[in-house]
């Protein structure tokens, strides 16, 4: 993975440092809370409804053992020992103190870690493929072009006052992990016949009030052109974005209102007039980035052992987990083992500080010692051999960390939501518990097999549930908070929209509202087989409707 | 206002005239784009200098001719959060190759001066307060940077 040089740690010791004058000239008064907002938010800070929050950048979701033993130690020494991972693969700590926000800086520093840019009106933390690297259905690895385009947008001088935030993300793979169409900028990795690396570009997808998928506007850009097309496209969005109106402000609307062929003609015609030489990488950067991606040195060793396969004939929790979290490597002998921290009552996404440690301890025993965080509030360790898989296993089973349920129903996207953000209108951890203790019979789980609910606190949609099979939405009418539920959502690469059933529910009718649209679906499907998705495909929303709403 | 340039406050000898004033047939003068557009003709025997102030809605490429004629451009910003300003001093710079003084008017915050500075800007016109020392604070602390601008001063990488 990554390692900064004397260039970077210099780069982010800078950015500590002055972020450490501001929240001086703040406390001391020179400095007023609506100049210090913008500032504050561009490195990760935001005033949340009891506290300071702080989010910290996990660059496309990668973490050495080191990094994440200095997360937990921040956890442990200035919040309230656990943090909270993102849909942004990045992590936040609700509790710190500002006066003690530049001192955590510097401690990121010293792992070569940052906050940069996780808020405020600019370009965010580019955010990637979880599998990068270790997929077998992969291009080539993304996350060389992930850094390089985080090197390239961090504090720009150009891109740091749009008229709202940008989020861009990056997938090598066909099968789409980053939610790419969902972004304001997603980009795909390609090879062309000759085998040059290019990219497919999408622009204007989004989530929010006004979802939308993003629309392709390059079918193939060169490795060469990348950065100077996104000032191109960055340059026609800060150029002419809306600023009348912030909940009109992101490239989505910008794109709608003009058509992706006025957008495409306005970027491709500032694209022509631009300087590109000084836009693009330095010459040799993108090879010296290739050199900390290359894969880790691999053992040869047998593929499907012979102890993985006694262990899980012996084992029932251990099959469980092998089927739900463990999926193929591209090396033989190897898997990708996904750590869930969706344990069943539990906090979607929240890890303590001696669950942090103890994953930053096994990553480097059996991993490499490297940690993906996944925008579904996940960890991974990439690249565990199977043989070594029960031991893993059995280490994660004491710390709750052992959750057999990937990409089950109980695997949740959730916001943190009224409990904590001073923007929702309704609590999501609660109906998150809820949903996850009414679907807690693993068998049940594994019966209905995929299935992927999403939750958000708001309209403002950051648990993703434009994208859920099935998504809920908490919403507030007169004082009482109530649940509005969609189907038919995926963030894929079929990606699609949502659509609302009707009526929603109140907090404590979600559940079991959501036990209904299950049990239903059940019914329908023609084989175990055929997904939920499939099913709303084939026989629409009615039966689902009727479901829910027939009694009433 | 106070006009800084170098980190300075300096006496300014532009005169800004806005859209009604009548033109002066001397001085130093900065005049809106539009009326430029206008006037153009009538301006061609002006004997002191001629700058444009340029609103942030004009797509600077489409009036290349002018601003290479211009001594000084002048660019806004409405307010601190409105980045416009930016993208079209860029274009300015690196795509139009204007060399004379780009200037930035309006709510300036000390804070963005070395994103400003960066950019192209090389004087400032404050709608508010200046202080000398913060700015000079401020604007110094990042050595290092990511990107090449105009002129960029700043540590970069290759």
């Amino acid at each position: 993975m990554y390692v900064y040089d004397d260039f970077d740690e210099k780069f982010v010791r800078e950015r500590a440092a002055q972020f450490r004058d501001q929240v001086e000239r703040r406390l001391s008064g020179k400095l007023s809370e609506a100049h210090f907002r913008p500032l504050r938010l561009m490195n990760g800070v935001y005033l949340q409804l009891h506290a300071y929050m702080l989010r910290v950048a996990v660059p496309y979701g990668t973490l050495s053992s080191p990094q994440l033993r200095q997360l937990a130690m921040i956890a442990t020494k200035y919040d309230k020992g656990y943090g909270h991972f993102t849909t942004r693969q990045n992590i936040q700590f609700n509790w710190p103190k500002l006066k003690d926000l530049p001192d955590i800086l510097d401690d990121l520093a010293d792992v070569g870690m940052h906050a940069i840019q996780t808020s405020g009106n600019c370009i965010r933390n580019v955010t990637s493929d979880q599998w990068a690297g270790v997929a077998a259905d992969e291009v080539t690895d993304p996350r060389p072009y992930a850094e390089l385009m985080r090197q390239w947008s961090s504090l720009h001088p150009e891109f740091s006052y749009l008229p709202r935030k940008f989020k861009i993300a990056i997938t090598g793979a066909e099968s789409d992990r980053a939610a790419i169409a969902f972004h304001d900028i997603g980009i795909q990795v390609l090879k062309n016949d000759a085998g040059e690396i290019g990219f497919a570009v999408y622009v204007g997808g989004g989530l929010g009030r006004t979802p939308m998928v993003g629309k392709k506007i390059r079918d193939f850009i060169s490795l060469d052109d990348l950065l100077p097309y996104l000032v191109a496209i960055l340059r026609a969005y800060n150029l002419e974005g809306r600023r009348d109106n912030k909940y009109k402000a992101r490239i989505k609307i910008l794109v709608h209102e003009t058509g992706i062929d006025g957008f495409k003609a306005k970027v491709e015609k500032i694209f022509d007039g631009l300087e590109k030489d000084k836009l693009r990488a330095p010459a040799g950067e993108i090879e010296r980035i290739q050199g900390f991606f290359d894969l880790p040195n691999y053992e040869t060793v047998e593929p499907n052992p012979e102890t993985l396969t006694k262990a899980r004939s012996e084992n029932a929790a251990f099959d469980s987990w092998v089927k739900r979290n463990v999926a193929t490597h591209k090396q033989a002998g190897y898997a990708i083992a996904n750590i869930s921290l969706k344990p069943i009552a539990g906090i979607p996404g929240d890890a303590t500080d001696e669950q942090m440690n103890l994953v930053a301890d096994l990553a480097e025993k059996y991993s490499f010692g490297e940690i993906r965080v996944t925008h579904e509030q996940n960890l991974v360790l990439a690249h565990v051999k199977e043989k070594e898989l029960f031991e893993l296993w059995q280490a994660l089973v004491p710390a709750g960390l052992a959750t057999a349920n990937i990409g089950a129903i109980t695997d949740m996207i959730t916001c943190p939501g009224l409990d904590y953000c001073a923007l929702a209108t309704a609590r999501s951890i609660p109906i998150a518990q809820k949903i996850s203790e009414k679907f807690a019979d693993q068998k049940r789980q594994e019966d209905i097999g995929d299935l992927k609910v999403k939750i958000s606190g708001c309209i403002n949609a950051c648990g993703h549930h434009h994208a859920g099979h099935i998504g809920i939405l908490g919403l507030d009418k007169k004082g009482e908070e109530y649940y509005q539920i969609t189907l038919g959502g995926s963030g894929d690469e079929n990606a699609a929209v949502g659509e609302i059933l009707g009526p929603g529910f109140s907090g404590d009718d979600v559940a079991g509202a959501i036990d209904t649209l299950v049990n239903r679906y059940v019914e329908l499907r023609n084989e175990t087989t055929e997904t939920f998705l499939e099913v709303v495909k084939r026989v629409g929303l009615e039966p689902f409707k009727e479901a829910l709403y027939a009694n009433n | 206002m106070p006009i800084i340039k170098d980190g300075a406050i300096i006496v300014d000898s532009w005169t800004m005239l806005d859209e009604e004033a009548d033109v002066p047939s001397s001085a130093d003068i900065i005049i809106p784009l539009n009326v430029m557009l206008e006037k153009a003709d009538r301006l061609s025997n002006h004997s002191g200098r001629i700058g444009l102030l340029i609103g942030n809605d004009v797509a600077v490429e489409d009036h290349a001719d002018l601003i290479a004629k211009a001594d000084i451009v002048v660019l806004e910003l409405p307010a601190f959060t409105d980045g416009r300003a930016y993208s079209q001093a860029r274009g300015l710079r690196e795509d139009l190759g204007f060399e004379k003084e780009l200037r930035v008017k309006g709510d300036v915050l000390v804070d963005q001066a070395a994103y400003l500075l960066r950019c192209g800007f090389d004087s400032f016109d404050f709608d508010g307060e200046f202080d000398a020392e913060t700015w000079k604070k401020s604007s110094g602390i990042m050595t290092t940077g990511y990107q090449r601008t105009y002129k960029d001063e700043l540590e970069t990488r290759g």
